[in-house]
């Protein structure tokens, strides 16, 4: 579903060019759950950016389930990034001012899905697959960490999208909280989500069947692939 | 989906509302202004309007502004009998001073004959109007205004009663019926005399304006140019008025018109103003919100969504400071003109066109700070701390 052809990702500053991606190929299957690992300034950021369709390659071939990205508009990529991509960010990015069931909707009311009773219906299960279904009145300021990163998994699930994208998802999380947010993603890896993990720790990106790791824009190893 | 980001928008100016409060109260100042002075400029308008209403549709005015005296008698009897005119009188108009015991006022003093009743519409409530053998004896009667009775003697209930009138004492036989306040002045301040005798009076033999009436509203045109002609030979050109009432009726439309325009122009300055405090307070509101913005569109927001709240926003404030702004221009409008003594009319008309140009007011400034919002790149609006 992922194929990405000699990406590269250029950032002109000024008198010197950073090159944060320097041909990446990788292809990616669906069902697939896989750790991308490097230390920080690899460009595994950048990578999950431009996979997420947030930004866009200076060079190279990066074609979505068929379609070529760097073709399409403004609002087909608001539309991949709604529907095909979920995203987990290291810092949750939740809205503040919203309640933990109108976070988990949003998404929806951008896709367009009717009333917002079939919307509040759907982000309802999303968070009780999270388990969090005795907390959606809450505000994320009134959420632990670790709970609010599940209101973030379960605004990413809501939709129901082919790729899950998960950015340090265990960063800002104490040791234990971590562990469960990684059971989590095993058992939705099971119940057929793709997962992508960006990590810089060894030991969560070990969950994971496949293990890339990035150094200097360019992929260094690839273990377990069709594992 | 609109209802949910219009829902949005009003949770988000909720969660700041000091910020919206102020950005909302240079609106509501504006369309404040503008209704109040929209509506008084309109009611001094509506004021004048029916006073020359009042005057009857077959009323010419005119006037020498040099050498009246040589308009003769003749001259005014040739025009009644070859022209289509009911009557045409002259009259004589000035400033004394009425009195009755220790209570003195200044007032408007006008010699009449009895045909100004029909002429002018002046109609007596209780008493009667001058009648012909007052001026053709001179009689000193007096028919007076309700507001000059009321300052004389305390109540209108005067007809029998004597006032001095430059210090001659004079019958009052009649009061005239209330015509209530105008811009120019009350119209129920005055004193209407004989006219035989206001020339006494006042001084002057001869009178310098006649009030016309024509047979009919078709003669109108007609009439003006038979008096022009004979003005033109006796007075010379430029040296005179001649005003129908259509011609005063679209003089004064004129006038007024400008003034309301003036009046609402200035207004509409503060609106103004309004909304560029509008588009100030979007504009930081846009860099604060950067961040919500990149997570709005990480999650599958369009340009066009964010756009749109970020306009609902600034049309909210502009809405809702509209509406306050609307009832309180009606509320000052008449306070105003209660004080001020003009009738103001608050018009739906108005008040749409106030919310109207309020909301086309939000648009156009909000338009600049939301559209900055919907091109921010996502994943640069994801970085902003």
């Amino acid at each position: 579903m992922i194929e990405m052809d000699k990406i590269t990702k250029i950032y002109d500053m000024g008198e010197e060019e950073v090159r944060a991606l320097n041909g990446i190929n990788l292809s990616i299957q669906e069902g697939e759950f896989i750790s991308i690992t490097g230390a920080s300034g690899s460009g595994k950021s950048t990578l999950m950016n431009i996979i997420g369709c947030l930004d866009k390659p200076t060079g190279g071939s990066y074609r979505l389930d068929g379609s070529e990205v760097a073709e399409l508009g403004d609002r087909e990529l608001a539309d991949i990034r709604g529907r095909k991509i979920g995203f987990i960010f290291q810092g949750f990015n939740l809205l503040p001012t919203l309640t933990a069931l109108e976070n988990v909707a949003l998404p929806l009311v951008y896709q367009g899905v009717g009333g917002s009773g079939e919307r509040k219906q759907r982000a309802k299960e999303a968070l009780e697959q999270v388990g969090l279904g005795d907390r959606m009145r809450h505000l994320p300021s009134q959420l632990s960490g670790g709970q609010q990163q599940r209101v973030a998994i379960a605004r990413a699930l809501v939709t129901k999208p082919s790729i899950i994208l998960a950015d340090e998802p265990t960063g800002n999380l104490d040791s234990k909280t971590g562990a469960e947010l990684l059971e989590l993603f095993t058992k939705l890896n099971k119940q057929g989500h793709t997962l992508i993990l960006i990590t810089h720790e060894l030991n969560i990106a070990r969950h994971a069947k496949r293990r890339i790791r990035i150094m200097d824009g360019r992929i260094v190893s690839d273990k377990g692939v069709g594992a | 989906m609109f209802s949910a980001i219009f829902k949005m928008a009003l949770t988000s100016l909720k969660n700041r509302k000091m910020r919206t409060f102020l950005a909302m109260l240079g609106v509501v100042i504006g369309v404040t202004s503008v209704t109040a002075l929209i509506a008084i400029g309109q009611g001094a308008a509506g004021d004048i309007t029916s006073r020359i209403n009042s005057m009857g549709t077959n009323l010419i005015v005119f006037s020498a502004m040099q050498d009246a005296d040589k308009i003769r008698q003749d001259d005014i009897d040739a025009l009644k009998s070859s022209g289509p005119f009911l009557d045409i009188i002259p009259i004589i108009q000035g400033q004394v001073n009425a009195e009755s015991g220790s209570r003195s006022v200044r007032t408007s003093l006008e010699g009449v004959t009895p045909e100004h009743a029909e002429v002018r519409q002046l109609n007596v409530t209780s008493g009667r109007f001058i009648r012909s053998i007052d001026v053709e004896q001179r009689l000193r009667v007096c028919v007076v205004g309700t507001e000059l009775a009321t300052e004389l003697f305390g109540n209108t209930d005067v007809v029998g009663r004597q006032v001095q009138i430059e210090g001659l004492p004079f019958l009052i036989v009649g009061i005239l019926e209330g015509k209530g306040q105008s811009l120019m002045g009350s119209q129920d301040n005055r004193v209407l005399i004989p006219m035989t005798y206001a020339q006494t009076i006042t001084g002057s033999k001869t009178s310098s304006t006649w009030y016309a009436s024509a047979s009919s509203e078709a003669e109108v045109n007609n009439a003006v140019s038979m008096i022009e002609s004979m003005l033109k030979k006796r007075v010379g050109e430029d040296n005179y008025n001649v005003y129908s009432q259509s011609e005063m009726l679209k003089m004064a439309g004129d006038v007024t018109g400008i003034m309301t325009a003036m009046l609402g122009g200035i207004a509409a300055i503060s609106l103004l103003v309004g909304g560029i405090g509008i588009m100030n307070i979007m504009l930081v509101s846009v860099v604060e919100r950067t961040r919500e913005i990149g997570i709005r569109k990480a999650i599958g927001a369009r340009r066009a969504h964010i756009l749109l709240q970020f306009l609902a926003e600034s049309v909210l404030i502009t809405v809702i400071g509209g509406l306050v702004g609307m009832a309180l221009g009606a509320l000052l409008s008449a306070l105003m003109g209660s004080i001020l003594g003009v009738s103001s009319s608050f018009s739906v008309g108005t008040a749409g066109l106030a919310l109207g140009f309020s909301m086309a007011i939000g648009l156009i400034f909000g338009l600049y700070p939301a559209a900055k919002a919907s091109r921010m790149m996502p994943v640069e609006a994801l970085r902003y701390e």
